[in-house]
């Protein structure tokens, strides 16, 4: 399209300069972000220096803030809320969780009443990439083109989606999602070898994740993934918190409570290059009292909990069909595999040294980074990721039973259809649950979308016929189609799960009959050529307010201009077709003006220059 | 670009046979892949990425047929027209039936049990019968005998299912 190629004289675009993309890890304490650097990946600091941004959203009346807040009564403060993210009240009261705010269920997701507002885990974690992305742009002076943005491999659909879709909320396009553990393997930059069989332990502070991943030739396989979302290191220092309680015999109110736990948090961290470590308590209002505790205290009061972790992890490697010398490396993620111990039990029970000579912070970002520039067409690296959908996926059937459609650790992208058919003489119409889990009852799987399939020609019991399609894209995002097929009119349906920003948009989309799918359709046509119109007409009025009187004679300026208001008239018309020509007129009547304008800018550009330059 | 209604074997430029060699068929998979794959379009245009996405849903399926040797039974029948569907799926041969109850009885008894001796004696012993099942439908299979070939499927459908039962109760 010719009016595509209207720009500013002289500040055409420089079709060699690289754009921005970048890696980040969104994690559940502390988020990262990386960019690469002379094809190294490099991790962003803030202005203190330091390279973890706190996932931490604080909301005051009328201003939102990011990181640790100064404590006033008078705020909201969400300190995980990765841990929301796609989730439904029914999901959360499975494991231990806190609310700073009130909150209630809406559209099967969970919302918090902030001040006068009603927020979603997606809106508050949308907050923290605005953060993110405001930084980077500050820090870099320019606009990120794109990102990838780690996800723990376990995330089911819902939380996928509702994770791209805070990304889409902040401004930011998101090139792929990216498995945690197969970021990390990239970091290390593993795929020199030539086959391996990698284990990723990932431990961070809240969630224990781990992935067995093959590689083979430059193709990455996640073979297998599992976890644990509520073990991590905030655990450990939980025990050691207890223990000091315990062993002092304390009755601490909540204030200290806390001082106390954080003061466990310290004493965590020097137990890592200390064989012991003694500290005062005055914090937690106890004066001129010291308390002494030894690594070997502390190994034993986690030792139950790293135990948790090889044995998920024994579990994920039955699930590869894998046998413990069958792994060839073992990658430590998360701070707290940096807790001496960990890598003791590990290499004692694998039998194999693990590598972390990566800071195990930074190595999730590190290889999104590196995986956006592969994406971008910036780097040549010829790796390739395969991942797969970390839960099977299926739908409910008679007697809450779940009958599987994709099963678990099936490569993505993948497709599959099943054919249903009506079980009562005239039914018209058939309801359709989709959940997500490993659990034989659908009350016990995770619920991912609802919806009813009407307008069924009346049959026989038996006859008409109802194909459900499934499809998960490479982000491991499922969409579902169902396709009436024993007529000869087929309409189609988009039904994404209920996760989604607008949930007003999806509820409607769940609602509307089958009939309603071809309007759906048109409508969006008619919205997308709308925009296109709208961009076309934006474009030639800054063009002809920059040079049109110049470059055109009072003719062909009115006739230019006239098209244009052709095309504004028709924008009202909801008429697709009508719009469409418009453009198309627009544009051949603009042809004369846009070659001349391209002529003038590079007359412009060549002004005052030595011609040897063009040689 | 890619057409959709070769089947598996011709898209993977492999012989139509029972036995495949491994390692060929993943090297073609990783090449197909590499060429297909969503992640080489990221930056192109929607019906692109549209494709991108049907064309390597279609070759994993493939792929995750091909290398699964009941999977991959099932659907040599199918190319030569024979369909192994899930509703006729009672074997009616009173032999393999009493066979079929004496494993499910002696199954019981050794979970009950839980002799972990007696439960890997069972496993290979499954394992054993599965495989034999799998060469006798090859050999069914090679001579053209396609309707005897899918009584070999049910019974391997039958050895699966005991063993996926195994797997469930001793974990």
């Amino acid at each position: 399209m010719a009016l595509l190629q209207i720009s500013e004289p002289g500040k055409s675009q420089n079709p060699h300069e690289k754009k921005l993309y970048i890696g980040i890890d969104l994690g559940t304490t502390n988020s990262l972000v990386s960019i690469m650097r002379n094809g190294s990946p490099f991790v962003l600091k803030n202005n203190q220096g330091n390279e973890l941004f706190p996932s931490i959203v604080t909301y005051k009346q009328d201003s939102v803030n990011i990181g640790e807040p100064k404590p006033d009564g008078e705020s909201i403060t969400f300190r995980s809320i990765k841990r929301f993210i796609g989730k439904n009240i029914q999901d959360l009261k499975k494991e231990e969780f806190y609310s700073p705010c009130e909150y209630f269920e809406k559209n099967n997701i969970i919302r918090f009443k902030v001040f006068d507002n009603v927020l979603s885990p997606i809106q508050i974690s949308s907050e923290i990439l605005k953060n993110l992305k405001k930084i980077t742009e500050k820090t870099l002076d320019g606009e990120i083109s794109g990102c990838v943005i780690t996800v723990p491999a376990y995330f089911d659909d819902a939380q996928r989606q509702a994770t791209k879709d805070a990304a889409t909320l902040s401004g930011l396009k998101v090139l792929r999602l990216l498995n945690e553990p197969t970021a990390a393997a990239i970091a290390y930059g593993l795929q020199s070898k030539k086959i391996s069989k990698i284990m990723v332990y990932d431990l961070g502070g809240g969630t224990f994740d781990v992935s067995i991943l093959d590689l083979n030739d430059g193709v990455y396989k996640v073979l297998s993934t599992g976890g644990n979302s509520t073990l991590g290191g905030d655990d450990f220092d939980k025990k050691i918190a207890r223990y000091i309680e315990k062993k002092l015999n304390l009755n601490l109110n909540e204030e200290k409570k806390h001082e106390l736990y954080l003061l466990a948090k310290e004493i965590k961290i020097m137990l890592t290059n200390d064989a012991s470590v003694k500290v005062k308590l005055d914090k937690i209002g106890i004066k001129n009292k010291n308390i002494s505790i030894t690594q070997n205290e502390f190994n034993e009061l986690i030792k139950d909990l790293i135990q948790k972790t090889l044995v998920i992890s024994k579990q994920v490697l039955n699930d590869a069909k894998m046998k413990i010398d069958n792994i060839d490396e073992i990658i430590l993620v998360g701070g707290s595999t940096r807790t001496p111990y960990i890598k003791f039990m590990i290499e004692s029970y694998f039998k194999k040294k693990p590598l972390s000579d990566i800071n195990p912070d930074n190595v999730v970002a590190m290889g999104a980074s590196i995986q956006a520039d592969i994406l971008s067409g910036n780097s040549t690296d010829e790796l390739l990721l395969l991942d797969v959908i970390p839960l099977s996926l299926g739908i409910e059937t008679m007697g809450d039973l779940v009958e599987v459609i994709i099963p678990r650790n099936s490569t993505i992208p993948n497709s599959s259809s099943k054919e249903y058919t009506t079980f009562k003489d005239g039914q018209s119409a058939m309801s359709i649950h989709i959940v997500q889990g490993e659990r034989d009852l659908a009350s016990d799987c995770r619920s991912l979308a609802n919806f009813t399939v009407k307008d069924i020609p009346p049959m026989l019991a038996g006859s008409a016929r109802v194909n459900l399609e499934f499809q998960i894209d490479a982000d491991g995002i499922l969409n579902v189609s169902a396709r009436e097929t024993s007529t000869n009119k087929v309409t189609e349906v988009q039904v994404k799960p209920s996760y989604g920003i607008s949930d007003s948009e999806i509820e409607k989309m769940l609602r509307d009959s089958f009939s309603n799918a071809k309007e759906d359709i048109e409508m969006r046509n008619l919205k997308e050529s709308v925009v296109e119109a709208e961009r076309v007409i934006l474009s030639i009025n800054s063009a002809l307010k920059i040079d049109g009187k110049d470059l055109l004679n009072e003719n062909e300026y009115n006739e230019i201009c006239n098209a244009r208001d052709n095309l504004i008239d028709n924008l009202q018309s909801n008429d697709r077709e009508n719009i469409l020509n418009s453009v198309k007129d627009l544009e051949k009547i603009s042809e004369t003006y846009i070659s001349r304008r391209m002529n003038s800018s590079i007359q412009k550009i060549m002004k005052g220059k030595d011609i040897k330059e063009y040689k | 670009m890619i057409n959709f209604n070769q089947n598996y074997f011709q898209l993977f430029k492999i012989e139509q046979s029972v036995t495949i060699d491994s390692i060929s068929l993943e090297k073609k998979y990783f090449e197909l892949q590499k060429e297909f794959h969503p992640d080489k379009y990221v930056n192109a245009g929607d019906h692109e990425k549209r494709l991108s996405l049907q064309i390597t849903s279609y070759i994993n399926e493939a792929y995750e047929t091909l290398k699964n040797d009941y999977l991959k039974s099932v659907y040599l029948l199918k190319v030569e027209g024979f369909e192994v569907g899930d509703q006729n799926n009672t074997i009616s041969d009173p032999e393999f039936l009493m066979h079929q109850m004496e494993l499910r009885e002696e199954y019981e008894k050794i979970t009950l049990s839980k002799n972990s001796e007696e439960l890997k004696n069972f496993a290979l012993k499954i394992e054993r019968l599965k495989n034999e099942c799998l060469l006798s439908f090859n050999r069914r299979y090679e001579k053209k005998m396609y309707n005897d070939a899918s009584i070999k499927i049910k019974e391997m459908k039958f050895y699966i299912s005991i063993e996926n039962d195994f797997k469930k109760d001793n974990n």
